[in-house]
């Protein structure tokens, strides 16, 4: 087993190797000038402290596009093994300084959607197979589907227009109402929980149609079984046939996607975040990204990746550990 | 019929037929069906796959022929008449006073009092604050004239006739004249003239007559000199006044309004004994009627004189004499009550010619249609001005659904159905022109890895392991803000945007092919396939890779789907499908920005919203259902 784990690490490591690589170079290769482009237009805003050469100079110095491919590759990656990603251009403090700021924000947004999506998708998933074209069935199977056809952006407008233009219930965007600092501590606390609602809601019915969906095919299949054949054959009780037997067997790919998309919480959501103004990771790197932040940037592209082998990593691990049938090969 | 029914006529049937009856192994009872009409058969006992394919099948007919039958081009920008809310006409209380010549006048006699009349309005003050009623004004020449006031708004410019210019009071001893106010000494030795005239009582002096009086009322010794300043010449030189003229019909106004010489009659007219003036074979009267004065071209009313002053926009509006009185009465109430300030408004309705599509409506005799009219008068700093809807001829923003535009139009004035049309077949194009790319790389890739194994497999696949790390979205919106940077041609970024997609999207094909190569290979046709000696290429594509077709078509359905989504999201960031060409992601990007667009042009956003969710949808039925058809196992 731990021959196993460590094995897929390394090979994930590789992997991140790599993949960094081709974000480097996709970055390096961006036409020239755009960067530099960029550095003028930042060294012509009002209140910056750097001129032009130095944050052309700073730039490479980091990024190391001034030298080879390779080279340059070398010099960002050491830098960011580090944790010296260089100073957002768009922020204009260090990118790990921003990072810290913003992610725990994104962490408790994405936490809580999960929770929902968890709680909700899976006893529904387990409810539809259980009573499978039953009406139950097919409102789970239409709901999954629309939620997983639903672009983010306009479900977003939909709760927007229904609960906040209409019924006035929630502001538009953001994490603070406009008395926002005059509250004291628990309020504050009430007031940015408030204005997390929506942006909760988006996600959870975003990510709520795939995982009842996949609980639902899986408990199918687990339920047309030999074992659950031979549990009713022996007289159990429905209740112990589908909660005992059936149950932990449909866990094994349920527990291996959701432990998969636990990493994944950590990105945050770039359009969710984007459009109710939540300033999270998803945010911030979104905005980076439009107006050509390019430290920022070529970590998040470095973030984003580590967090999705991470996802890869942590599911076929698990697979391992829930399934002993995978353990003996 | 019932059962027991079916069942005699079975038993009655006619002998042969009982003996043709087949067997139950017959070979003639199986119905042979090709596989793909399986497939089809399997797939249209789906129902929710069959509403998915009707969906899908409406979807395109819209998109692809409906622009055929639909009037109006992508991005055809329609102008038409709306009420707009714009300034009407100005207003204003004149304060200064203008002056019209005696058209009797001489171009020697105008250049002559030119200083005169450019002076006119402090010379007016001069006499308001004195109280009197007439001033001595000096022109160029060094004469004296007097401008004499007839009422509080009208003055005229008049010859002085015998004035009191100087007395000798108190300096009668020393023999000096004193001048009064408005008058200077001559050059040369006056006083010694004047006082060689005492005992005549007149003497002469740079060419006037000086008459000198005793003074009635002053002491033995005071004289004054008087004299007969006049130039003889005209009555009145020019009439300065605020008033102006507001004629009741349109000829006069086109007739006289620039008429310098007949307003001087006009104005005049009421101070003279006549009340009434000729001017251009016409007989003009006035009357002063509530302090107002009326002009009367013979029995008619002509116009009235009022020193408040309206005028339209521009030369197109002219305001009818009604209209100016009542505005006159708003305005004169808002000076009267504390609604004075500037800024401060009020309003007022007067019934106007109603416009529709930038014409006057008229009924069936040809009269124009009035309707009432809100007018907003609105306090300026030194005027006023009139505001009112007016039909302007514009581009049609934001109009409201109508029997022209059924769901309105955007917000360059441009058909929002048109655009929703062409939009879908942007949509729809980059998903299947993305699918495709995926499905041809996934292929070759795959293909190529799951046949030759080895290192070559190896190889592959570790791209496949890097190309499921790259985070998708983020590339596509940094290469977006990029082209936006680089301010690429529109149609050029949508190509590489295409190519982007599918360059990011094939590894999960190439792996899902790869391992259905991988156990197809190891089949037994597959080795007769190679014992017949046919060549690679051949045993990899019309062997293995149709195998393969089913589960590339399912994909590929789910794929449309998801990739309809990457694309509609893009576009509604910005970073996608730009403006000239309508997507249905980029359609809804500016109105759902601002708040009050979002709730106040829903119309707009919400159908193209449902619509990108029923083509994903359509496409996720129709996946479902052949996936299902092709493998009936994985169903239940």
């Amino acid at each position: 087993m731990l021959k196993f784990i460590i094995k897929r690490v390394l090979y994930s490591t590789l992997i991140l190797f790599l993949v960094m690589f081709v974000i480097y170079t996709l970055m390096a290769s961006l036409p020239s000038g755009y960067i530099e482009k960029q550095a003028r237009m930042l060294s012509q805003q009002p209140g910056t402290q750097k001129s032009y050469d130095q944050w052309v100079e700073e730039m490479e110095a980091n990024l190391g596009m001034d030298k080879g491919l390779v080279e340059g590759y070398f010099t960002w990656l050491g830098n960011a093994v580090q944790g010296d990603f260089g100073e957002s251009w768009n922020w204009t403090v260090p990118v790990a300084q921003k990072f810290n700021d913003v992610v725990w924000y994104s962490f408790v947004l994405s936490l809580i959607a999960f929770v929902l999506e968890v709680a909700i998708a899976i006893p529904l998933g387990i409810l539809a197979a259980k009573k499978q074209y039953s009406f139950a069935d097919y409102t789970v199977t239409v709901v999954a589907l629309v939620g997983i056809s639903m672009p983010t952006f306009f479900l977003a407008s939909l709760l927007k227009l229904v609960f906040s233009v209409k019924l006035g219930w929630f502001d538009i965007g953001g994490m603070g109402g406009r008395d926002h600092n005059q509250l004291d501590a628990w309020g504050q606390f009430l007031d940015t929980c408030h204005h997390m609602i929506l942006p909760v809601i988006t996600l959870t019915i975003i990510g709520i149609g795939g995982l009842m969906r996949y609980t639902r095919t899986n408990t199918l299949e687990v339920l047309n079984a030999d074992y659950i054949r031979t549990a009713r054959a022996k007289g159990l009780s429905e209740k112990r046939v589908i909660g005992y037997h059936a149950f932990r067997n449909t866990l094994i790919p349920i527990v291996t996607i959701v432990g998969g998309s636990l990493p994944g919480l950590f990105s945050g959501a770039l359009i969710t975040e984007t459009l109710f103004d939540i300033r999270g990771i998803g945010f911030v790197s979104y905005h980076s990204m439009v107006n050509g932040d390019i430290p920022f940037t070529m970590f998040y592209l470095a973030f984003s990746s580590i967090l999705i082998l991470m996802g890869t990593l942590l599911s076929d691990i698990l697979y391992a550990v829930v399934d002993p049938r995978v353990r003996l090969n | 019929m019932s059962k027991k029914e079916m069942n005699d006529k079975l038993n009655n049937k006619p002998e042969e037929a009982k003996e043709n009856r087949m067997a139950l192994d017959d070979a003639a009872r199986v119905k042979v069906l090709s596989p793909a009409m399986l497939v089809f058969k399997r797939f249209i006992r789906n129902k929710l796959a069959i509403l998915g394919t009707c969906v899908l099948v409406i979807l395109f007919l819209f998109c692809f022929l409906g622009p055929l039958f639909y009037p109006y081009a992508e991005t055809e920008i329609f102008y038409g008449y709306r009420d707009q809310n714009g300034s009407y006409a100005y207003a204003q209380i004149r304060k200064d006073y203008v002056s019209y010549w005696n058209p009797e006048c001489d171009s020697d006699t105008k250049t002559n009092l030119d200083l005169v009349e450019r002076m006119v309005n402090s010379a007016i003050k001069e006499i308001v604050e004195s109280g009197s009623d007439s001033t001595n004004v000096q022109a160029a020449d060094g004469h004296y004239y007097t401008l004499k006031k007839f009422d509080d708004e009208v003055y005229a410019l008049t010859d002085s006739s015998y004035v009191l210019v100087a007395d000798f009071a108190g300096n009668m001893l020393k023999g000096i004249a004193t001048f009064r106010d408005g008058h200077t000494k001559p050059e040369g030795d006056f006083d010694k003239a004047a006082a060689a005239g005492i005992s005549e009582g007149s003497f002469e002096f740079g060419g006037l007559t000086y008459d000198i009086v005793k003074d009635p009322k002053g002491t033995k010794l005071d004289y004054d000199i008087y004299c007969d300043l006049s130039t003889g010449g005209v009555d009145y030189y020019f009439v300065s006044t605020v008033l102006a003229p507001t004629f009741y019909s349109e000829a006069d106004y086109q007739t006289y309004s620039k008429d310098s010489g007949f307003k001087y009659h006009a104005y005049l007219s009421n101070y003279t004994d006549s009340k009434g003036f000729e001017y251009g074979g016409e007989k003009f009267t006035t009357a002063s009627e509530e302090g107002v004065i009326t002009l009367y071209k013979g029995e008619e009313k002509c116009a009235y004189f009022s020193a408040f002053a309206a005028s339209g926009k521009d030369s197109s509006v002219h305001l009818s004499a009604e209209f100016q009185q009542a505005l006159e009465g708003v305005i004169s109430e808002m000076r009267d009550s504390s609604n004075a300030a500037v800024g401060s408004t009020a309003t007022f309705t007067f019934p106007s010619p109603k416009y529709v599509d930038g014409k006057v409506v008229t009924d069936a005799e040809g009269n124009t249609v009035l309707e009432d009219k809100v007018y907003t008068v609105k306090t300026e700093q030194n005027d006023y001005t009139v505001w009112c809807d007016q039909s302007t001829y514009v581009i049609l923003i934001y109009d409201a659904p109508n029997a022209d535009h059924l769901l309105g139009t955007d917000a360059n004035g441009m058909d929002v159905l048109a655009r929703i049309m062409y939009g879908g077949r942007i949509s729809l194009m980059v998903g299947f022109v993305v699918v495709f790319i995926e499905m041809i790389l996934g292929v070759i890739m795959g293909g190529i890895a799951g046949y030759f194994g080895g290192w070559v497999d190896n190889l592959i696949m570790r791209l496949v392991d890097i190309f499921y790390c790259i985070p998708s979205m983020p590339i596509l919106i940094i290469t977006g803000a990029m082209f936006d940077a680089l301010k690429m041609d529109y149609k050029v970024r949508l190509i590489w945007m295409m190519a982007i997609l599918g360059l990011l999207g094939w590894a999960g094909v190439a792996r899902m092919v790869r391992g259905q190569i991988l156990s197809l290979r190891e089949q037994e046709f597959m080795v007769a396939a190679e014992a017949s000696g046919l060549s690679t290429s051949r045993r990899i594509f019309r062997h293995l890779v149709p195998n393969v077709m089913p589960q590339l078509i399912v994909q590929a359905t789910m794929g449309l789907g998801s990739v309809i989504i990457t694309e509609s999201t893009l576009s509604f960031l910005g970073l996608g499908v730009k403006h000239p060409l309508a997507t249905w992601g980029n359609m809804m990007n500016n109105i759902t920005q601002k708040v009050e667009y979002l709730s106040a042009y829903a119309y707009i956003w919400v159908p193209i919203g449902c619509l990108i969710c029923l083509a994903v949808i359509a496409f996720n039925f129709v996946g479902d259902g052949l996936r299902d058809a092709f493998d009936p196992k994985m169903k239940r």
